[in-house]
């Protein structure tokens, strides 16, 4: 059907809202509590109210469905003045501390309110604008019901930021149907929550951090820590960068999500003193060796079956505490992270002759889970903490900028190449699907015993939330399934609860689209913005020398100098590691 | 009656939540964290659903009660028939601030619609409602019911 906006005509399908129809066109309209991934919207922030020749009162574009004759005016003055009270509100509400706040200039809010100009304190009134004592009560009213969070490992909330869009609830609930947060109290005392202000207890994958428009949820920030260790010197700072890091850093600092940065990312970590960065994906190739060899034992063995990944802290934390019963059927290698930090307090430390002890080790992450991951106590097994620091990408970002660091105007260098030689394969990691591809690689080359032909399995790439493909190998029919985004993970468990799926292999991501969606990853986000980043990941793989996991000659000389073959003892004591039932 | 025993003659469905809960609460003066597991578990719905909803209303406690408990209402009818005023009396003579926790003995609170806006201001004394309550009764029902 036809409806007007702003006086041109449009092609609009029946029952479509009136937001999703301007975004299509390009037409622009503010929301605070609508998100790409958050569908259909609630209406809870009224900042997309538009006017219609079909009601006298303006209604929220996000909530209202196109009808036949529409006409639809963005920009009256209406529109805007009804947006402006709306927004004076919500800043009434806020903490505005906007010079020491961690989003500072990616706050959707706070851009909303330069746009409209909002400067006035019509609804907190200053001292002296107070008319009577009564107004007194509105000053102490906007703080008097604040939750703070500091004591998890790697979520930081401040209710006082909060403006209640409801996005930390909805994707908590629909996509990782954890449900941690929930709606508390009411009408003025109203504020997100856990309950009985308990300290955040959920699977930590951050994703209510990264839809927040506020900096009321943030990732925990450990930049102190870092800072301290860089100004130490008896310390060593070696830092690791995760697979999907250098695809998104560059947003940060204005580039096209998907931009390749890695060299920039190198070149700004020795800017800021680390002394040595080593290359995570490097991990990621001896995760898959290890992992690989794990499904092949299991294929010998003849289970247990399917064999989950345990890249994705989030998931393992998952399985731990709602589905136990499939603990078995969790891989028992560590994360690439995991992998990597062990061998740099062991392997290098002894080739180098380093006290482990001088050495502070430091991964980016795109994740807020690894936060949790570095504390359990039963991943270390180089003797000491093997992950001392974990910060996202958001953080190293937000400390660049505070160190004036622009890393557009650095020369480009390269990982420290001891343990910083990587393949295509462990770069996959960055994405949903990447894990699986990566292990077929090397599994399927390792069973047959002849060299691939071709290396892209394109069965098991895509962009929906579960995909299954079979593989034909040697005469063995490997049924693999890829999962991404918890529900559709709780789903694939479900169903091989009732019997009635059978993998073999199952990959699955916490957050949507892998990594690259991942909780600590620069904001906004979007399956749009997430697109491009996995065309930046494909591209580079494909321009890889190397693209096979198994043959990473840095991974080659550690195997023959330090771990034997994969599945040694040793191997089995640095790169494996087991889980505890935490149900309640 | 131990809690299981009271929700079993409940029938696990969303709609019978507030009366689970008013029914543990009479039970167990308030709601408290394990309380509200039990529950959830029951209803097979998540902790933070059943928090949320439990705080909500006021007639559910969700903290253990030491105090005596006066609380007025805040609704738009009262308020318009002076119920400030009610409260500004009760502080006077007890001594104490609506909404804040310091008093040793007493606290009184603001508190949401009781359904009663024909008969304001409502005041509530340790469970017991009273209508049209005037400043000047305040003396009166403050020195026999607390």
């Amino acid at each position: 059907m036809q409806i007007k906006i702003n006086n041109k005509s449009y092609q609009a399908d029946e029952g479509e809202p009136i937001l999703s129809v301007c975004k299509r066109n390009g037409i622009r309209i503010p929301t605070l509590c609508a998100h790409p991934d958050l569908l259909p919207s609630e209406g809870a922030c009224r900042m997309c109210l538009v006017e219609t020749n079909q009601s006298k009162s303006l209604v929220s574009s996000c909530t209202q469905k196109v009808c036949k004759g529409m006409e639809i005016k963005t920009e009256t003055a209406d529109v805007k003045r009804a947006r402006k009270v709306n927004l004076e509100l919500l800043w009434a509400d806020h903490a505005g501390k906007c010079a020491s706040c961690k989003r500072n200039g990616r706050c959707e809010l706070q851009n909303l309110a330069e746009e409209y100009k909002v400067d006035e304190f019509k609804f907190v009134p200053r001292r002296k604008e107070l008319r009577s004592e009564n107004e007194l009560d509105l000053l102490k009213d906007n703080w008097s019901h604040v939750a703070i969070d500091e004591k998890n490992p790697c979520i930081a909330r401040d209710s006082e930021y909060c403006i209640e869009c409801r996005r930390c609830i909805r994707i908590c609930r629909d996509m990782q149907t954890v449900e941690a947060y929930g709606m508390n109290y009411r009408s003025s005392k109203t504020n997100v929550g856990t309950p009985f202000e308990i300290p955040l207890d959920c699977i930590f994958c951050g994703q209510c951090s990264a839809v927040c428009p506020t900096a009321a949820i943030t990732e925990k920030d450990d930049i102190e820590k870092f800072e301290k260790a860089l100004k130490d010197p008896q310390k060593m700072v070696v830092v690791q960068t995760a697979p999907s890091v250098r695809f998104t850093i560059g947003e940060e600092f204005g580039e096209a999500p998907g931009t390749f940065w890695e060299g920039k990312l190198v070149a700004a970590l020795k800017e800021i003193g680390c002394d040595k960065v080593f290359d995570t994906v490097l991990g990621a190739d001896l995760t898959i060796i290890e992992e690989a060899h794990e499904l092949i034992r299991r294929i010998k063995n003849r289970g247990p079956f399917p064999m989950f990944t345990s890249c994705c802290p989030s998931w393992v934390l998952y399985v731990e505490k709602y589905y136990p019963e499939f603990i078995p059927n969790l891989s028992t290698c560590k994360s690439p992270q995991q992998m990597l930090a062990p061998l740099v307090k062991t392997y290098w430390t002894q080739k180098e002759k380093i006290n482990p002890e001088q050495i502070v080790s430091v991964s980016i992450m795109p994740c807020t889970s690894k936060k949790y991951e570095a504390q359990r106590e039963e991943i270390n097994a180089s003797g000491h903490q093997d992950v001392d620091i974990v910060l996202t990408i958001r953080e190293l970002a937000r400390l660049l900028r505070k160190k004036k660091i622009d890393p557009k105007k650095l020369k480009e260098r390269k990982f420290d190449p001891a343990l910083g030689i990587s393949t295509g394969a462990g770069m996959l990691f960055a994405q949903s699907g990447g894990v699986m591809e990566a292990a077929l690689r090397t599994a399927v080359e390792k069973i047959t015993g002849a060299e691939l032909g071709k290396v892209e399995f394109e069965m098991v790439r895509g962009e929906s939330g579960a995909r299954c493909a079979e593989i034909d190998v040697d005469g063995m029919k490997l049924r693999v399934a890829v999962v991404h985004e918890i529900r559709n993970a709780k789903n694939l468990l479900e169903e091989i609860e009732k019997g009635k799926s059978d993998y073999h292999f199952v990959e699955v991501m916490a957050c949507p689209n892998g990594c690259i969606g991942g909780g600590g990853q620069p904001v906004p986000t979007g399956p749009a913005v997430r697109k491009a980043r996995i065309a930046g990941v494909m591209a580079r793989d494909k321009g890889m020398p190397i693209r096979k996991s198994h043959e990473n000659p840095v991974l080659k000389k550690i195997y023959k100098e330090f771990l034997g073959h994969p599945g040694s003892e040793k191997a089995e004591e640095l790169l494996h590691t087991k889980y505890t039932n935490r149900k309640k | 009656m131990s809690l299981q025993k009271i929700l079993v003659q409940i029938e696990p469905k969303p709609e019978n939540l507030l009366r689970a809960l008013k029914a543990a609460q009479k039970e167990n003066k308030y709601i408290g964290e394990k309380e509200c597991e039990k529950i959830a578990d029951y209803f097979s719905l998540p902790l933070a659903r059943i928090y949320s909803f439990a705080s909500f209303f006021n007639e559910i406690r969700t903290k253990k009660e030491t105090k005596k408990n006066i609380r007025i209402c805040s609704g738009g009818p009262c308020l318009s028939k002076d119920s400030a005023k009610v409260a500004r009396q009760i502080e006077m003579l007890l001594g104490l601030e609506a909404g804040n926790d310091a008093h040793p003995k007493y606290k009184l609170e603001y508190i949401s619609c009781l359904g009663l806006c024909d008969r304001g201001p409502v005041v509530e004394v340790e469970g017991q409602i009273f209508e049209r309550v005037k400043p000047e009764m305040v003396d009166d029902i403050i020195q026999s019911y607390l």
